[in-house]
């Protein structure tokens, strides 16, 4: 008896520190506010590295180095959404074979362009630490052939999720924490002409 | 004849022992006088001895007493006045114990403005010790503070002030160099991104080129700082100067300041630090 007392006392009093410890690893909504805007820049910066490697006029040089960047910003795995306004169906390709073929598209010109770049859920905090939330954005893909100028434009919505978690690295001798901000998969939501 | 000239001697002699009676009545009075007098005198100079001790000792205990209302200046200028005062009759014995006590209350008022200028000094010490460590302030800031500081310090000759005061200068110096490379840098960055919204790739490349030969090597360390938080510092993702220079060139964007730039002893940039503008 006096056993079992003891070890429901132990419980209680570590159960009581879980709030405690729970509290000391939230951040504060200034710091919140900075990771919500790296998040945002990310894909921001994703949205600038589509159009450069779906750009005619960028060296392939250039374009391969920018899609090795563009690779970068993924967690292994991710996959594309594309859609057409001609057909219900949604591929879905990894991220280096969606970038390979947006460089390879068989049109003149292709202009890209990403807007109306949102949260359309919060970067909410998960059980291991890593915050997770989706930004929704709004593609126009226009493409263009030298005789019949505009031959093919839609307008997509979709939904990418976003994974923000905290590390730690050392660098020239100092220890830096970091946030690590990785997209996962696009998801096309609605694809209209 | 005779009879006459008794007669003169007699009331000569008579004359004379009423002189010496006279002088002795007359040396008696002076004596009397003069001792009466010496008398008064030393009173007077016992009661202006007494009320000097007595003001004295209220002012040394007021310092004493005093709970930081009185700077050091009012303390060290009203302990001088009563130090110059001459304490020491001798002849006045019964005050002796008195002056012994003013004597003692001014060991005690030199030995607190000793350990307030020393207390000064250490606040001093502490405040040019901070601003030294401390990497957020600008160069305006320190300029400012220094001036202060240096006006503080001129009332002690305190060598370990001296020694730290220099230390700030020579950081305000390095910080004065440190922003001409800064700017050079920046300038550099803002010629890539304007090259790159001309399309002009060839261009932003070869001043990616140019800033490279700045850097240890292409992969030299460059943080980015998202956040800080008291002593908490949210960095992005670590990258290198060639990763980073390329970034600009394709985003066609500057969106952060230099924070902070370290070299190796050959004056290649080892560490770029930059925050968001």
């Amino acid at each position: 008896m006096k056993k079992i007392s003891f070890l429901l006392a132990a419980i209680l009093t570590i159960a009581s520190f879980i709030p405690a410890l729970a509290q000391t690893d939230e951040i504060s909504p200034a710091r919140k506010q900075a990771i919500d805007r790296l998040a945002l820049e990310k894909v921001r910066d994703l949205s600038r590295y589509i159009s450069i490697i779906g750009d005619k006029s960028t060296p392939w040089s250039e374009a391969n180095r920018v899609i090795d960047r563009a690779t970068e910003l993924f967690m292994l795995g991710s996959e594309m959404g594309v859609s057409s306004v001609y057909s219900s169906e949604i591929k879905y390709y990894g991220l280096r074979e969606y970038f390979n073929r947006l460089m390879r598209l068989n049109y003149d010109k292709v202009e890209i362009e990403w807007y109306n770049i949102e949260y359309v859920s919060d970067l909410a905090k998960q059980p291991d630490g890593t915050y997770v939330g989706v930004i929704t954005i709004y593609q126009r893909f226009k493409a263009y052939d030298k005789e019949n100028g505009l031959v093919y434009q839609d307008t997509t919505k979709k939904d990418i999720t976003v994974y923000v978690k905290r590390k730690e690295t050392q660098i020239a001798g100092k220890l830096i924490g970091f946030w690590d901000v990785l997209l996962g998969d696009i998801r096309v939501k609605e694809t209209s002409k | 004849m005779k009879n006459h000239s008794l007669q003169h001697v007699k009331s000569s002699v008579l004359y004379s022992n009423g002189v010496k009676w006279l002088l002795l009545i007359l040396v008696t009075c002076f004596t009397l006088g003069t001792f009466s007098s010496c008398n008064s005198k030393k009173k007077m100079a016992a009661n202006d001895l007494e009320a000097r001790l007595e003001k004295a000792k209220q002012q040394l205990t007021a310092i004493m007493e005093d709970d930081g209302n009185m700077s050091i200046e009012e303390m060290e200028s009203q302990l001088g006045a009563i130090k110059k005062q001459d304490f020491d009759n001798p002849y006045v014995k019964k005050l002796q114990p008195k002056v012994q006590e003013v004597k003692s209350l001014m060991a005690q008022v030199e030995k607190k403005i000793a350990n307030a200028k020393q207390q000064q000094i250490d606040n001093l010490n502490a405040r040019i010790t901070s601003l030294i460590n401390d990497n957020n302030k600008t160069v305006e800031d320190l300029e400012s503070e220094l001036a202060d500081i240096k006006d503080v310090a001129k009332k002690y000759s305190n060598s370990e002030t001296q020694n730290l005061i220099q230390k700030l200068e020579e950081k305000i110096k390095n910080m004065k160099a440190q922003a001409k490379v800064d700017e050079t840098i920046d300038i550099q960055f803002d010629k890539i991104v304007s090259l790159a919204q001309k399309n002009d790739i060839n261009g932003a490349n070869a001043e990616i080129q140019k800033v490279l030969s700045q850097f240890e090597n292409p992969q030299t360390p460059v943080l980015i700082i998202v956040a800080i938080e008291g002593t908490i510092i949210d960095y992005d993702k670590p990258t290198t100067i060639e990763a980073y220079l390329n970034y600009l060139k394709d985003q066609k964007v500057n969106r952060n300041a230099i924070k902070e730039i370290e070299k190796n002893a050959l004056g290649k940039i080892k560490l770029l630090t930059l925050i968001k503008k």
